[in-house]
C-alpha cells in the first residue's frame, strides 16, 4: 500500500468513527485495532498494541497533568477562587466594561495557579456571569471574556496540556511550560483592550452603573491582602521553581498541589465535600486525557510502520520546503483540527507527523511546541466542537443559545489568532523567556 | 527472491551509538539487492524502547538493534552481554555466541544474529571528586546495569527518566550518573557534567536479534548472506576504540575533565564493578548464570 | 431482592469504588512526590521507589476510573453530527455507536488477556525498583475492559428503553 493510501485510510476512518460520537479514547482503539491488523501483522500486532497500552502510561513525565490539574479543582471547590475574585473586583473601579476585565483580569491570576481550563471556565463562569448578566452586560460580552481567559490556563504554567505536548513530541518540558507566559500575558492585554474600547463604543454592552459603594483605600485593599496575595505562594511554587530552573516540571506540580492543599486549609475552606468535589473532578478530568493517551500510542506506531512517517519527512525534505512555509502548514492543519476535535487529539494525530519534519527540517521544536499550545487553545473555542463552548453553554442561563456561545468567542479568537500570526513572524514572543533558564 | 525485514533500532539515527548500525543497513541493502533488504521503520518513536524486544520476539517486527537491558523481562540472560570481558569474535570461538543465541532462540523466539557496541566500556560521570574506589555521600543517577556497582561502592541509586537527569545534574539532585563512553554529547549532558572516571567498567552491547520464525522461513542462501553480514558487523566493534578515543576528546573539548583512578583503588574499582555485576546476574537468571559466566568472563 | 438485583448493586458498588480509588491515588501522588522531594533535600536520601510507583499510580488510578467516566459521560466525544440528526436517526447511530464500541473494547478485552496469559506462561519479571511479574501489570487492561463493556451494554440498554 502507498504511504498516502495509509494515511487516507487511517485518518479516514478517525474521522469516520470520531463523528459517531464515540468516546475519543474508544475511537483510537478502535482505528488501532484496524491499522494494528493491517500494518503490524494482524494477530501479534494486536497484542503487542494492548501491551503499549501499559507502556504508554508509566511514564513519569505525565505525573504533572493529573497534579495540574488537581490544583485547579483545589481553587474551584475549596472557593477560594470565588473569595480570590471578589477582592480582585473591588480593586478595578471606573473602568468601561469593568466586570468583563475582572474577569480577565481574575482569569489571567487563576491561569498561573491552575492547570485546567475547564475548572477555570468553570470558576469564572460560575462566580461572574450571573452578575454580569443581571447587572444588563450582553450576554456576548458577559461570556467571551470568561471562555477566553478559562483558555488562557493552559498557556500558563501549571498547564497540563503543555505538559502532554512536551512529554509526547520530545521537546523539553520546562522550557515549554515556560515559553507560554509571554504569549498568554500578550493576549490576556490584547483582551483588556478589546473590551475597553468596545465597552467605550458601545456602553449599551456594559452599564456603567454598576460600581460598587463608594469604600476607603483600607476596605478596598483588605480583601486582596487577605484572599489573593496568599495565593501567590502557589505561584511561587510553580511558575518561580521552573523560572529559577530548580525545579522539574514533577517537583513543581507536587509542590503546586501541596501548597493549594494548605492555603485551603488555613482559609478552613477544605471541607469533606470539598476534597471529594476535588478529588472525583480530578480523576474524571485526569482519565478524561490519560486514556486517550493509553489508547492512542499505537497510532503513532502504525504511521510508523505503514510508511506514513518516513514518507512525509522525505517528502519534504526531498521538495526542499522552507520551514517556516512548513511550519504555517502545520498551523493551519492544527487549526482546522481543531474545529473538530479535541486538544489531545489533536496531538495524538499530528504529532507522529509534525515532529520528524520539524527534525529533518530543522525547526524549532519549543517554537513548534508554542504553535501547538495557541492553536489547541484557539480549538477550545472554535465551532463546531469546542469544549469551552460546551462547558460555558452549561452554566449559561438556559435562554443563551448555542449561536449567541458562538458569537460571544468570536472577537477573543480573532485576538488570539492575531497572537499566533505575531509568534510566527516574531518567535522570540515565545522563545526568548525559556532562552534565559539554563 | 527478495525478502524485506523490517528493522526498528533503539537508537535514533544520527546518534554516535546508532552508527555501527546504520552502516550495517547500507551495506546489507547494498550487497543484498534481489536477497535481502532492509526496511528501517525507526527508532524508539516507532516501538516504544521496552517493548521493541516483545516486538521482534512476536514477530510485529522482524529485526531489532537492542540492548540487553532493554528485554531483560523476556531473557534475563542476556546480561551476561554487558558484562562480558571476551571480544565477539573470541565468542565466536568459545561457544558463547552459540550459548547465547541458544537462549535466544528458545527463551524469547529469536535469532541472535550478531553483537555491536562490544569494546564501549561504561564511565561514571560526577560532579564532585573522585579518588578512591568508595562513593560514600554519592548520589547516583542509575539504571538496573549500574545499581549493583554503585549501591556496592556505597552511593545512594536514585532512578529518574532520561528526560530529568539534565535537571537533576544542574542543580546537584544527583551528583553522577554512569553511561557509557559514548553518546554522552548526544544527550547534552555534557554542559552539566564536570568529570569522567576513568578507568571504564562493563561493556556496551546492542544485538541485533531477528525473528526466529522469519529465520526459519529465510533460503538457506539469505542465512548465509545475513550470517555474513553479521560477522562482518562484528569486525566492525574494531572500530570502537578510535570511536571512543574521539568521544574522549570530544568530552575533553566540552570543558570536562578526567578524575582517573590508578594502582590498588583502580584495581578495587574494577574488582568490585565486576563481581557486584555478576552477583546481580547470578540473582536474575539463576539456572544459567554460572556456565554464561565462564564463557563470558574473561577467566 | 432479586438475583440481578443484587448483581447490578454489586456492580455499581464496584465502579464506584474503583473511581473513589482512583481520585484518592490522584490526590496521594502529589504528597509522595513531595516527601521524596523534601527527604532528598534535608537527608541527601530520598525516596528510591517514589518515581516508579508513581509510574503505576498513573497506570492504575486511570484504569478504575476509566469505567465510571465512560458512565459519567466524562470521556470527550464529537457529538457535532449526532447532536445534529434529527431525534429518530441521533438514536440510531447512538445505538450503532454504542454497539462499535462494545466491539472495540471486546477485541481489546480479548488480545490484553492473551498478552496476560503470555506474560504469565513465560514467567516475565520486571527488573526496574521493584522486581514484579509483568502479568501482574498487564492484567489491569483486561480487567478495565471488562467493566468498560460492561458498561458500554448499559449505555446501550439505557438508549433502548428510551425509545
Ligand atoms: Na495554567
Ligand atoms: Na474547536
Amino acid at each position: 500500500m502507498l504511504w498516502s493510501t495509509a494515511l487516507a485510510l487511517l485518518i479516514g476512518m478517525l474521522f469516520f468513527f470520531l463523528l459517531l460520537g464515540l468516546p475519543v479514547a474508544v475511537v483510537f482503539f478502535g482505528v488501532n485495532i484496524i491499522g494494528a491488523a493491517i500494518f503490524l501483522n494482524g494477530e501479534i500486532g494486536l497484542i503487542q498494541m494492548t501491551r503499549n497500552v501499559v507502556t504508554s502510561i508509566t511514564n513519569y513525565s505525565l505525573v504533572p497533568i493529573p497534579l495540574f490539574i488537581l490544583m485547579g479543582e483545589v481553587l474551584l471547590h475549596s472557593g477560594m477562587a470565588f473569595k480570590a475574585i471578589g477582592a480582585i473586583e473591588r480593586l478595578i473601579t471606573r473602568l468601561p466594561g469593568r466586570m468583563a476585565v475582572v474577569s480577565v483580569a481574575a482569569g489571567t491570576v487563576f491561569s498561573a495557579l491552575s492547570g485546567s481550563t475547564i475548572a477555570n471556565t468553570a470558576m469564572l463562569g460560575r462566580s461572574l456571569m450571573p452578575e454580569m448578566l443581571r447587572r444588563g452586560y450582553h450576554p456576548t460580552l458577559s461570556m467571551g471574556p470568561i471562555m477566553a481567559t478559562g483558555s488562557i490556563a493552559m498557556l500558563i504554567p501549571p498547564s497540563a496540556l503543555a505538559v502532554l505536548v512536551g512529554s509526547l513530541a520530545g521537546m523539553s518540558i520546562s522550557r515549554l511550560l515556560i515559553a507560554g507566559i509571554i504569549p498568554a500575558i500578550l493576549i490576556a492585554a490584547l483582551f483588556f483592550l478589546y473590551i475597553v474600547i468596545r465597552a467605550t463604543y458601545r456602553p449599551q454592552d456594559a452599564p456603567a452603573g454598576d460600581l460598587p459603594a463608594r469604600q476607603s483605600l483600607l476596605e478596598r485593599w483588605k480583601p486582596f491582602f487577605v484572599y489573593v496575595l496568599p495565593l501567590s505562594t502557589i505561584l511561587i511554587a510553580v511558575v518561580g521553581s521552573l523560572l529559577a530552573g530548580i525545579a522539574t516540571p514533577t517537583e513543581a506540580a507536587a509542590l503546586g498541589v501541596i501548597a493549594s492543599f494548605l492555603i485551603a486549609a488555613a482559609y478552613r475552606c477544605l471541607t469533606w465535600q470539598a476534597l471529594k468535589a476535588i478529588l472525583t473532578e480530578t480523576a474524571q478530568t485526569s482519565t478524561m486525557i490519560l486514556f486517550i493517551i493509553m489508547a492512542s500510542t499505537t497510532f503513532s506506531q502504525i504511521l510508523a510502520f505503514s510508511g506514513a512517517t518516513n514518507g512525509m519527512v522525505s517528502l519534504i525534505t526531498a521538495v526542499g520546503a522552507d520551514p517556516f512555509a512548513v511550519l504555517v502548514m502545520m498551523m493551519l492543519i492544527l487549526l482546522i483540527l481543531g474545529c473538530f476535535v479535541d486538544q489531545v487529539s489533536m496531538v495524538m494525530i499530528t504529532v507522529p507527523l509534525f515532529v520528524p519534519v520539524a527534525n529533518a527540517i530543522g525547526i524549532d521544536l519549543i517554537w513548534l511546541g508554542v504553535v501547538y499550545l495557541l492553536t489547541m487553545e484557539i480549538g477550545f473555542l472554535t465551532p463546531p466542537f469546542g469544549l469551552l463552548l460546551f462547558v460555558m453553554k452549561g452554566i449559561a442561563p438556559p435562554e443563551i443559545r448555542m449561536s449567541t456561545v458562538y458569537k460571544a468567542a468570536l472577537p477573543f479568537v480573532l485576538i488570539e489568532f492575531l497572537v499566533l500570526v505575531l509568534v510566527l513572524f516574531f518567535p522570540g514572543i515565545g522563545l526568548w523567556l525559556p532562552s534565559l533558564v539554563q | 527472491k527478495e525478502v524485506t525485514l523490517q528493522t526498528v533500532s533503539l537508537f535514533q539515527p544520527g546518534m554516535v551509538l546508532s552508527q555501527q548500525f546504520e552502516r550495517f543497513i547500507e551495506k546489507v541493502n547494498a550487497e543484498g539487492k534481489g536477497l535481502v533488504q532492509i526496511n528501517f521503520v525507526g527508532g524508539a518513536s516507532a516501538v516504544p524502547p521496552f517493548e521493541m524486544g516483545n516486538a521482534v520476539s512476536s514477530g510485529v517486527v522482524d529485526m531489532a538493534y537492542l540492548p540487553s537491558p532493554f528485554y531483560a523481562n523476556l531473557l534475563p540472560e542476556a546480561g551476561a552481554m554487558a558484562l562480558s570481558e571476551r571480544t565477539t569474535q573470541e565468542l565466536r570461538e568459545n561457544g558463547g555466541w552459540e550459548l547465547m543465541n541458544e537462549l535466544h532462540n528458545k527463551k524469547m523466539n529469536t535469532w541472535h544474529l550478531a553483537r555491536g557496541a562490544d569494546g564501549v566500556p561504561s564511565h561514571l560521570y560526577v560532579n564532585k571528586p573522585v579518588d578512591k574506589a568508595d562513593l560514600t555521600g554519592f548520589t547516583l543517577r542509575t539504571t538496573q546495569l549500574y545499581r549493583a556497582f554503585f549501591e556496592a561502592l556505597h552511593a545512594t541509586s536514585i532512578q529518574t527518566t532520561p528526560a530529568e537527569v539534565y535537571t537533576a545534574l544542574e542543580r546537584g539532585v544527583v551528583d553522577g550518573y554512569g553511561w557509557p563512553i559514548q553518546g554522552v554529547l548526544d544527550l547534552g549532558w555534557q554542559e552539566v557534567t564536570k568529570a569522567r572516571v576513568d578507568p571504564g567498567f562493563y561493556n556496551a552491547d546492542a544485538s541485533i536479534l531477528i525473528n526466529l520464525d522469519k529465520w526459519k522461513s529465510l533460503s538457506d542462501e539469505q542465512r548465509d548472506f545475513l550470517t555474513k553480514m553479521g560477522i562482518w558487523f562484528e569486525s566492525t566493534n574494531a572500530d570502537n576504540a578510535a570511536i571512543n578515543a574521539a568521544e574522549a576528546k570530544k568530552q575533553a573539548d566540552a570543558g570536562m575533565i578526567v578524575y582517573s583512578l590508578e594502582g590498588e583503588e583502580r584495581e578495587k574499582w574494577l574488582h568490585i564493578a565486576r563481581e557486584a555485576g555478576w552477583a546481580a546476574f547470578e540473582k536474575i537468571a539463576p539456572a544459567n548464570a554460572k556456565i554464561l559466566r565462564e564463557k563470558f568472563a574473561a577467566n | 431482592m432479586t438475583i440481578i438485583g443484587r448483581v447490578s448493586r454489586g456492580y455499581n458498588a464496584t465502579v464506584f469504588s474503583l473511581a473513589a480509588i482512583s481520585g484518592t491515588i490522584f490526590g496521594c501522588m502529589a504528597f509522595l512526590i513531595g516527601m521524596d522531594v523534601l527527604l532528598r533535600n534535608v537527608s541527601g536520601t530520598g525516596l528510591n521507589w517514589v518515581v516508579e510507583s508513581m509510574e503505576y499510580a498513573l497506570y492504575g488510578a486511570t484504569i478504575f476510573a476509566a469505567p465510571w467516566v465512560l458512565r459519567t459521560g466524562g470521556h470527550v466525544s464529537v457529538d457535532i453530527v449526532t447532536s445534529s440528526l434529527p431525534a429518530g436517526w441521533g438514536r440510531r447511530v447512538e445505538i450503532a455507536a454504542g454497539l462499535l464500541g462494545g466491539v472495540i473494547c471486546t477485541i481489546v478485552f480479548y488480545y490484553s488477556l492473551i498478552a496476560t496469559w503470555r506474560a504469565f506462561e513465560r514467567g516475565s519479571l520486571v527488573y526496574k525498583t521493584f522486581t514484579i511479574p509483568e502479568w501482574w501489570i498487564s492484567a489491569l487492561v483486561p480487567f478495565c475492559m471488562f467493566f468498560m463493556i460492561i458498561e458500554f451494554s448499559m449505555l446501550l440498554k439505557a438508549r433502548k428503553i428510551d425509545s
